[in-house]
Parts: structure tokens; C-alpha cells; sequence
């Protein structure tokens, strides 16, 4: 029985990673993808830092937050529309796949979007400020984590069945620009007013940005350790709204 | 006596106050072509979705191999193939790596996967466009493809949405021949169709759907012999006949009129071909040729859509 659900699991694994090949192959070089996944990120970015007297130290980690941020919900926010209006969702929901392979193939594609992005920054950080192997392995860790956290969250985000990549983007800026502002990313923890203080601890992206400022420049607001819990509860409670809710969504999706 | 491959009862399906599919029943032998006919929003694809586990039933039972579906869908899916309604390929994918995608999904050895998607690819007259992104396909071409990835489960049980919609004569014909050469194979297909004739031509038996409930359910044959009131004469007569006069006669329901050429529904054919053939006599008219009809798919089909309506 043991045997049984260890070859049913791996079996789906192995399906949900080709549906994540099929999903490199299709979505990676979509222009949704690239211009909120790169390009927004980028000159987000640099639109608000370019003439103003911050300290670099403090911008690495929120670049790196960032561009984890914004391409780790770039792919997988477009894949379920353009798979609802193209008609492959149903294709893929006849094979025998569980229903959560696909979900999690669409995440590893996502994942692996936010890994690669995310290494230029990473590597900023590697150059211009001196890491032990241990810190620079920890912010590999935590990258992980968050991109596939991330991932999962921008899938959450593309559950409304819309068959248009436009509307989920839509949706998705919405509530992404938000959270960059109240999650000390450009604005440190400690200088947010009260109530912004107190939004910011609903933030996925909170815990995030103050492990990587801890990691990186010692000035994190929490203990590492609560917020490596914080983002761990935060990926197992998406996973599983996730699944409800496209669930939920997918009769109107056919 | 052939093992029941699908035994589908009281299926029901609603979505919110709309019932699409309102209780029925029937069962598809192994080895059989079962069509589903009817017009659009009939349910025939609401049907294909609840017995191949996309959306669940409301109510109802459906038996596939003697699993119960949705219960054991993972299991049934593994040996059925589906060709959904829309011909969905990935269009930036090639055919070969659409191939190939769908042979992973089904857990296929890489080696015989390579072998079957080339097989596949030459049998549907693909294989020289095989590294071509499906986007550059024309539409025949992609409802083959879609046929093809529906075919590399090598799946004992096929359910075809429509395989030749929108199709030239040219590619349905050959879609057609796909069909009829998987049925010789063995397997058991259960399609739908608006097309009557390739219902009639391909379909061992099929069930007339309208309004979510099965009109009739028959062989096709039977289904026509069983209207008697759609049965016709047709009579070519030396010049044009009193359509009037005609419609007059004893036995006659409907006339039909083509110039020269008349149709003439009818219960008793024999008794309204003496008929005919007096009334000929008493207007000088010659006739040029008489024939009888049982009532065609067709006809079946409209008459049970319209007392549907």
C-alpha cells in the first residue's frame, strides 16, 4: 500500500514536471511574462531609486525581494487563462494526471522563472558585499522558498476563470504594487507609520525581504527563524487554496 | 454476448437552474461505435465531460470497465482516449513535441512513445511537418494532430467530440477512415456528431439527444424503419404535377415538390404507389420513375428534435 502511494506520487511528479517543460517551452518567452517578470521589476526599480540618497546596502536585498517577487508571479498568473482560451486545459484535464500535477507543474515552471532571474541580483550581492558560503547558501535556500511561494501565490492570483491574460494581469497588479510598499522593500520596517506596520505583518512578501535583509546587511526586523516559519505556513496554506480554488473555477473555465 | 464497456445511469448534470443533461441512461458494448446525436446544446459534450471525469455529475452513475467514474477517473483515464471539441494543440509546440507531451502524461516508455508518435504522425500524413509549430497548421491538419495525441493512450476506449467539425471534405473523409480502422481494431468509440451521415455511416448505434434527455436510442436502420410516418414515395412524373391535388389523395402527409419530381410521406407506401399511379392516369401524366423510401437519419433526427421542442 506504502509501495503503491510512493509510485502513484512519484508517477505524478514525473507529470507534473513535463507539464512544467511544456510550460517553459510555451510561456517563458510570452510578452506578459517577460514585461512583468523583467522588464517591470527592472525599471520599477530603478524609477525609484535613481536620484535619491539611499543606501545601496539597504536597496540589494529589496532588489533581490523583488525581482523574486515579480518573476516568480509572472508566468504562472498567464498560463491557466491562455490554457482556458486555447482549449488545452481540457486536453490536459482528459490525461490521466491528478489535477494538483498540473497545478504544481505550472508552479515549478514559475519556480524556475524567479530561480533564473533572480541569480543576477543574487550575484550583485555575492560581489559587492563580502558572504560567508554558509549566508550564500542560506540566500539560495530562502530564494527557493520564496519563488516557489511566490509561484503558487501568482497561480492563486489566475483562479478567476478569465481567458485572457490581460484581465489577470490586471488583477494581479492590483494586488502585487501594493505589497511591494508595505513590505519593506523600499521603505525599511521599522519607518513604516503604525497601521502600515501592522498591514505589513499580513504581507507574504514581509517575511521575505527581512530574512534577505538579515542575511545580507544584519538588519532584519523579526528573528530568521519566525520568518522562515512565517513563509513556510504561508507556501502550505496557498498550496491548498490553491487547489480549491482553481477546483472551483474550472466548470466555468470549459 | 459482448461485455458492457460504459453503463451510464439516470445521469444528471445542472449548472445553477439550467439542467443540461437530465437523466439518462444507456450502456456502450466493447467493440462498438455508440454515436451521440443532436443539436447544439443538446448536452452530448456535457455527457463526454461527465463520463471522461472533467466535471462531475450531479446525480447519476456512470460505470467505465467496471470502475465508477469519477471515483476512479486516474485509472480510467490511463486506458481512454479523448478528442475534446476544439482541436486544442499547443501552438508553439511542434506536432512531434505535442505528440510527445501527451505520450509523458500517459506514462509511456520513451522508446515506444518515440515509436508510436512516429506511427501516429504517418498514419494521420503528418510526419514531414512533424517539426513544425502547430500554430503554422491549417485546421485540418491541427484536428488530426488533435486526433493523434487523443490516440497515443493506445486506450481500449475512445470518446471523439466531433472529430470532423469544421473539416474539408477532403480531411473529414480521411478522419472518417481513421475512425472506421480503429473500430476494426477492436476498440470501443463512443463520438458525437451533427453529421448524419457519418453517423449512419460509422455508428453500430446511436442515441438522438435533445434538451439533455435521449430521444431514441437504436441502431440506425431500425431507428429509420421505426417511422413510419417519414416513409415516402418518389415519383418523377413527364410533366408537373398538381401539388394540390396530390396532397389530396388518401395516405399522404407531406408533399414535397421538385418540378417533376415529387416526395410523398407517407405510413403506407405500397397503398399510396396504386394511388399515385391512378392519379397519374386520370391527369395524363406520364411517370418517369417511382421509387419507395424508408425515412432517413435525418428525418428521424428532425422529427424527434422537433417534438423535443
Amino acid at each position: 500500500m506504502k509501495r503503491d502511494r510512493h509510485e502513484f506520487l512519484m508517477s505524478a511528479f514525473r507529470k507534473a514536471m513535463a507539464i512544467a517543460a511544456k510550460d517553459v517551452h510555451v510561456y517563458y518567452t510570452r510578452g506578459p511574462t517577460l514585461i512583468f517578470g523583467l522588464l517591470f521589476p527592472s525599471f520599477f526599480f530603478l524609477a525609484f531609486v535613481v536620484g535619491r540618497s539611499m543606501d545601496p546596502l539597504f536597496l540589494l536585498p529589496g532588489l533581490l525581494a523583488m525581482v523574486v517577487f515579480f518573476s516568480a508571479t509572472a508566468v504562472s498568473p498567464v498560463i491557466m487563462p491562455i490554457e482556458t482560451g486555447s482549449h488545452t486545459l481540457e486536453r490536459l484535464l482528459t490525461l490521466p494526471v491528478p489535477f494538483w500535477a498540473i497545478l504544481l507543474g505550472d508552479t515549478i515552471a514559475s519556480f524556475l522563472f524567479a530561480l533564473i532571474s533572480s541569480s543576477i541580483p543574487l550575484v550583485l550581492i555575492v560581489v559587492l558585499v563580502p558572504q560567508t558560503v554558509f549566508t550564500v547558501l542560506c540566500l539560495v535556500c530562502v530564494i527557493a522558498l520564496g519563488s516557489f511561494s511566490y509561484s503558487l501565490f501568482g497561480l492563486l492570483l489566475s483562479s478567476p476563470p478569465a481567458d485572457q491574460p490581460s484581465t489577470i494581469m490586471m488583477i494581479t497588479s492590483l494586488v502585487k504594487f501594493p505589497l511591494i510598499f508595505i513590505s519593506g522593500i523600499f521603505v525599511p520596517l521599522r519607518n513604516l507609520p503604525l497601521p502600515f506596520f501592522i498591514l505589513s505583518l499580513f504581507s507574504p512578501l514581509t517575511y521575505f525581504a527581512d530574512i534577505l535583509n538579515e542575511l545580507v546587511t544584519g538588519s532584519g526586523v523579526f528573528s530568521p527563524l519566525v520568518d522562515l516559519l512565517c513563509i513556510v505556513g504561508f507556501t502550505i496554506v496557498l498550496a491548498k487554496i490553491v487547489v480549491v480554488a482553481h477546483r472551483r473555477s474550472l466548470p466555468a473555465r470549459l | 454476448m459482448p461485455s458492457q464497456t460504459i453503463v451510464v445511469s439516470d445521469l444528471k448534470k445542472q449548472f445553477g437552474n439550467l439542467t443540461a443533461v437530465d437523466g439518462i441512461s444507456f450502456t456502450v458494448c466493447e467493440g462498438e461505435i455508440f454515436g451521440i446525436l443532436g443539436p447544439n446544446g443538446a448536452g452530448k459534450t456535457t455527457t463526454i465531460r461527465m463520463l471522461t471525469g472533467v466535471i462531475r455529475p450531479t446525480a447519476g452513475e456512470i460505470e467505465i470497465f467496471g470502475l465508477s467514474m469519477p471515483q476512479h477517473s486516474l485509472e480510467i483515464r490511463q486506458h481512454i482516449g479523448v478528442l475534446p471539441e476544439t482541436a486544442n494543440v499547443y501552438n508553439d509546440l511542434t506536432g512531434e513535441q505535442n505528440l510527445e507531451l501527451c505520450g509523458r502524461l500517459y506514462g509511456i516508455d520513451p522508446d515506444e512513445m518515440r515509436e508510436r508518435s512516429a506511427r501516429l504522425l504517418q498514419e494521420m500524413r503528418l510526419y514531414e511537418h512533424k517539426d513544425r509549430p502547430a500554430k503554422t497548421y491549417s485546421k485540418g491538419m491541427k484536428q488530426k494532430l488533435s486526433l493523434a495525441m487523443t490516440l497515443m493512450s493506445d486506450g481500449q476506449l475512445l470518446f471523439l467530440d466531433e472529430p470532423s467539425s469544421g473539416l474539408d471534405a477532403e480531411s473529414a473523409k480521411q478522419v472518417r477512415g481513421v475512425i472506421s480502422g480503429l473500430a476494426e481494431e477492436g476498440k470501443t468509440i463512443l463520438l458525437t456528431t451533427h453529421n448524419l451521415a457519418e453517423a449512419e455511416t460509422l455508428c453500430d448505434r446511436v442515441a438522438i439527444m435533445s434538451h439533455g434527455k435521449i430521444a431514441a436510442i437504436d441502431t440506425p436502420t431500425k431507428l429509420r424503419r421505426s417511422f413510419r410516418e417519414r416513409q415516402s414515395v418518389v415519383m418523377e412524373f413527364s410533366s408537373v404535377p398538381d401539388v394540390g391535388a396530390l396532397s389530396k389523395l388518401e395516405g399522404i402527409t407531406e408533399v414535397q415538390s421538385f418540378n417533376t419530381r415529387v416526395r410523398c410521406f407517407t405510413p403506407e407506401p405500397g397503398e399510396v404507389l396504386v394511388r399515385l399511379v391512378e392519379f397519374a392516369q386520370r391527369n395524363n401524366l406520364k411517370i418517369l420513375s417511382a421509387q419507395t423510401e424508408a425515412a432517413s437519419l435525418e428525418d428521424v433526427f428532425l422529427s424527434l428534435i422537433r417534438k423535443g421542442a
